[in-house]
């Protein structure tokens, strides 16, 4: 009696099954008469399939794989060994050194910075290079006038008594000593700021009519460094290794102050024409004013510029 | 399933073995051994690969076997399934290696396992195993899976579907195709191979 509709999967199957349990070919495909001619050759395949055995392992491959097996089970059951594990972990490392090396080594940021280096030490060394004399330039300027300035008050007051040294030591100090006047060149605003001062000390020392001529004349001296000022504004700056060079103070200073004529070049001519205009006392500048030709006549130069 | 071996037979065995009993080994190597050995003589259709394999499989079972977690319910199939996993993942390193697939030449490696056969009768069965089985090695993999443990190691369907890890329509049909396409190899005038 043929069964009901069923697929040829599910035909082939059960026939398969009932195979398995003793059923022979011809049973089957009686079972499912709608599917003989497909079951058919499908059962021919699986029943020679079946039937066929494949090959079996050989004795000598299964002792072999019995003595690998166990051979692995007493290296496993010795357990691992500590030189092996250490050895292991020691190459982990290694190559995990290795690894961060590389990185290290082919980071792309770092070619930009190994890169930069040998341009940016050039440049920053360079202006630091020629900052450097401008700096000890800025340092000499603003030092010795300052210097100068704040010396030349305490200078007026010190002369009580008038002598021709002392009156020829003003004007010859500046002609003599390139100090004041490197100073001036190089800093004018120091000096302007520094002048007033040096204009207000003659009223609060109140020197003595003898004195009169070094009070005229410290204004005048401290009033040639705004006139330096405009000379060196007006001239080429002196640079200080370009300064002339100050006469000997040895020779000069032991002989009279007539005896050593000043350096023509070094005493300025404009001095005495601005000078009147500059001194705080007027009835005292007009006694004893001296005159460009007067300081020309006593010069000396051996007293050091005052520090 | 056709292992000489009940599921508590299986928990018990897997338990001694896990805690390096040698017998349980002893045991589980000879349940297995022939069965791992024809899964990979089909796929690889020579002998002396296949069986350095399959002893490879043993020595990657004695690693792995403590970090197996039996299953209660079908301890003999997921064993078996495991175990079955473990020598394909050797064969795809094998194929790995080897970068093609050799096909087997039975009738270079076929041994005669009948029991006194006379040579007519042996000859006959080795042209018959060498027609059908080389037939089946020229099948994929999957359908060579399933003729393997269906009509050689005679699992059962609902067996070879845990094996495999399909479901049994699933199983039911590569059955079907894979037999459809071994009468048409071993009858090569009929209809086209179909995969």
């Amino acid at each position: 009696m043929p069964r009901p509709a069923i697929s040829l999967e599910d035909a082939l199957a059960a026939c398969l099954d009932d195979l398995d349990r003793g059923a022979t070919e011809a049973e089957c495909l009686a079972r499912y008469p709608g599917h003989a001619a497909g079951l058919a050759p499908l059962l021919h395949a699986a029943v020679r399939a079946h039937s066929e055995p494949l090959p079996a392992l050989s004795l000598r491959g299964r002792v072999q794989g019995r003595q690998r097996m166990h051979a692995a089970l007493t290296q496993r059951a010795a357990g691992p060994s500590w030189l092996r594990v250490w050895i292991g972990g020691l190459a982990g490392a290694a190559v995990l050194l290795l690894l961060a090396a590389g990185i290290w080594f082919s980071w792309p940021g770092r070619d930009d910075h190994r890169g930069a280096a040998p341009t940016v030490q050039p440049t920053s060394l360079a202006p630091s290079a020629t900052t450097a004399p401008s700096a000890t330039v800025a340092l000499t300027a603003q030092i010795s006038p300052t210097s100068a300035t704040s010396v030349i008050p305490t200078r007026v007051a010190a002369p009580s008594t008038p002598t021709a040294s002392a009156m020829s030591r003003p004007t010859a100090s500046p002609t003599s000593m390139p100090g004041p006047t490197i100073a001036a060149t190089f800093t004018p605003q120091s000096l302007l700021t520094s002048t007033p001062p040096a204009t207000q000390t003659p009223p609060v020392t109140t020197p003595a009519p003898g004195a009169v001529a070094t009070a005229t004349q410290r204004p005048a001296e401290t009033s040639r460094t705004p006139e330096a000022t405009e000379s060196a504004e007006t001239r080429e700056p002196v640079r200080p290794s370009a300064t002339p060079a100050p006469p000997e103070p040895t020779a000069t200073r032991g002989q009279p102050p007539s005896a050593t004529p000043a350096p023509p070049t070094v005493a300025p001519s404009p001095r005495p024409t601005e000078r009147p205009e500059r001194t705080p006392t007027p009835g005292q500048g007009a006694a004893t004013t001296p005159t460009p030709e007067h300081e020309r006549e006593t010069p000396e130069p051996a007293e050091p510029p005052s520090r | 399933m056709q292992d000489v071996c009940s599921d508590a037979e299986m928990i018990a065995l897997i338990s001694a073995a896990q805690r390096g009993d040698p017998k349980a080994y002893d045991q589980l190597y000879n349940l297995y051994s022939d069965k791992l050995f024809r899964y990979l003589y089909l796929r690889l259709g020579e002998r002396e690969p296949a069986e350095d394999l399959m002893a490879e499989t043993f020595v990657r079972l004695i690693r792995m076997l403590p970090r197996y977690r039996s299953n209660s319910a079908r301890p003999v199939a997921a064993f078996s399934a495991w175990l079955y996993r473990i020598a394909a993942n050797l064969l795809a390193d094998h194929y790995r290696r080897q970068r093609f697939r050799r096909h087997a030449d039975l009738a270079d490696q076929v041994q005669l396992v009948a029991s006194d056969p006379s040579p007519q009768q042996q000859a006959e069965t080795n042209e018959a195993r060498n027609d059908v089985w080389t037939a089946v090695s020229q099948l994929g993999a999957e359908q060579q899976t399933v003729i393997l443990y269906r009509f050689a190691e005679q699992y059962n369907l609902a067996e070879a579907a845990d094996l495999m890890g399909k479901s049994l329509g699933a199983v039911k049909a590569l059955q079907h195709r894979a037999l459809s396409n071994l009468r048409r190899l071993l009858a090569p005038e009929s209809e086209p191979f179909s995969r």
